[in-house]
């Protein structure tokens, strides 16, 4: 239910993605892996127009979106049904944590107060931090700002949720925590797009593993094909630093 | 006419000069408010590039940053009507004021442009994606997430600038205009006391400033969310599993 095809991203000369395409399947979990400047991170900023990519095409529940021709309320209609968790959080530094699960409730959905409220509260309660609704994100832990991060966007009831190196900012301490939320996302029945360095959690809980490098797809499997029986040359050899148990 | 200092006349003349300060206080609100209005619309400019308005506010913000205000009050007051009658519009009754609204407003919009553009550049740029990628319209992020920031991050800035705006208003008097100093002014002209007259009007300026300075310090304290003093709570290690049905 959610194609990517063919995306195409230069940066002034510099191709960074060269045709690459995605298909996911309704609670499926994708991992994208590679090494830096493998274009993984730009590919999943063009899923929801951060970047803007020049050619291809998005299409998320039978609604088609093509990359360079999308009007503001493609892409609108796209990011609301689109979750998005950042590597450095990006909570709303003026709301609690709470009101930041709350607010796209409220302001984008339409839910009233009530709802959010009690939405956001069961959320706080799921993510661990049931007494921490009133706090600002300055007051907060990194892993306790991205549980907030995830819970907002989980809040809306996305169809899929894109997650942009969760847990690269997090000391290893904080990365447990941050992990376990995301593993139960995925209990939930919610799409994931996920760019990672976490193999451990790739090899775990991902039902399909990409391998990209300089801006294509390298090999797609399975995380046993992937960790265990990598058919490419590349793959291996960042692969190589890994091991799986 | 006794010509030695006397201090008893500087809480005498007190009421009198007291009596103007409506005038200094409306200069500076209603200048305040023109500089934030003109203020924030050339900060619009000069962060969107727009072609022609953008070359027209960095000029108009060196000139007015590169000269006496002084210079800019006999400008507008002397100039203004000579062009206005060029253009066949009379402006012979028009009160002075109008002239000082004219010049302290803009004077405060070139300082708070650049106020405006630094602070709403400070505003994390992960701000706007995550309100971007959450479904917000542009609009929606602006007023919702941005602007709310901003503000505060202006706040020192502009409280710096709206008290140097009380102090130049002491100008206004130059143009006749009746103000605390003006109040000062005459009365010191027309007693020869004019020392213990201007001690007068300074009292006043030095409360005035203290009490802007204490109401944007509450300001701050009030709006400020990076600086609460709640202790940071160990985190919780055990979660629960998510059960969370698929209701809206």
């Amino acid at each position: 239910m959610i194609e990517v095809k063919d995306v195409h991203k230069s940066f002034n000369d510099n191709e960074v993605i060269k045709g690459v395409s995605l298909s996911l399947n309704e609670g499926e979990v994708v991992t994208i892996l590679g090494p830096s400047g493998s274009g993984k991170t730009t590919f999943l900023r063009c899923l929801n127009f951060l970047e803007e990519a020049d050619s291809g095409s998005i299409t998320v529940n039978d609604h088609e979106v093509v990359f360079g021709q999308a009007s503001a309320n493609d892409v609108l209609q796209l990011r609301r049904s689109m979750g998005m968790v950042f590597q450095n959080y990006a909570l709303f530094l003026n709301k609690t944590a709470k009101q930041n699960i709350m607010e796209p409730m409220v302001i984008v959905h339409g839910y009233s107060t009530q709802q959010a409220e009690a939405r956001a509260e069961e959320l706080l309660r799921v993510i661990g931090l049931p007494d921490h609704g009133d706090y600002y994100p300055s007051q907060l832990s990194g892993g306790q700002k991205q549980r907030i991060g995830i819970a907002r966007a989980l809040a809306v009831h996305p169809t899929v949720l894109l997650f942009d190196e969760p847990t690269a900012a997090l000391d290893p301490e904080l990365v447990g925590e941050v992990l376990k939320v995301m593993k139960a996302v995925k209990d939930a029945g919610v799409a994931m797009i996920v760019v990672t360095h976490e193999m451990q959690f790739a090899y775990e809980v991902s039902n399909r593993v990409i391998f990209m490098a300089d801006g294509v797809i390298v090999e797609e499997g399975t995380p046993q094909q992937i960790f265990e029986s990598p058919q490419e040359a590349r793959t291996k050899t960042f692969l190589n630093r890994f091991t799986v148990n | 006419m006794n010509s030695f200092f006397q201090p008893h006349l500087i809480w005498q003349y007190f009421p009198d000069v007291l009596s103007a300060l409506p005038v200094t206080l409306l200069l500076t609100l209603v200048s305040t408010i023109i500089g934030v209005i003109v203020g924030a619309g050339i900060a619009y400019v000069r962060m969107e590039n727009t072609p022609f308005l953008k070359q027209i506010a960095a000029v108009f913000t060196s000139f007015i940053r590169g000269t006496p205000i002084l210079i800019q009050m006999f400008l507008v007051y002397y100039g203004l009507p000579f062009f206005l009658g060029y253009v066949g519009i009379d402006a012979d009754d028009v009160n002075a004021l109008v002239y000082l609204f004219i010049t302290y407003g803009l004077n405060m919009a070139a300082f708070l442009s650049e106020i405006i553009r630094a602070a709403l550049e400070s505003v994390p740029a992960t701000q706007r994606e995550a309100a971007l990628t959450s479904g917000y319209t542009k609009r929606q992020m602006y007023f919702k997430i941005i602007f709310p920031q901003a503000v505060i991050i202006a706040m020192p800035s502009f409280a710096t600038m709206v008290i140097s705006l009380l102090q130049d208003t002491s100008l206004a008097f130059t143009i006749g205009v009746i103000d605390v100093v003006g109040k000062a002014k005459a009365l010191g002209t027309a007693t020869f006391h004019t020392v213990e007259a201007y001690i007068s009007a300074m009292i006043i300026f030095i409360i005035l400033s203290f009490i802007l300075e204490r109401l944007f310090r509450w300001i701050e304290k009030r709006s400020n969310y990076s600086s609460r003093q709640m202790p940071i709570v160990a985190t919780n290690p055990v979660i629960p599993v998510i059960e969370t049905p698929k209701t809206s």
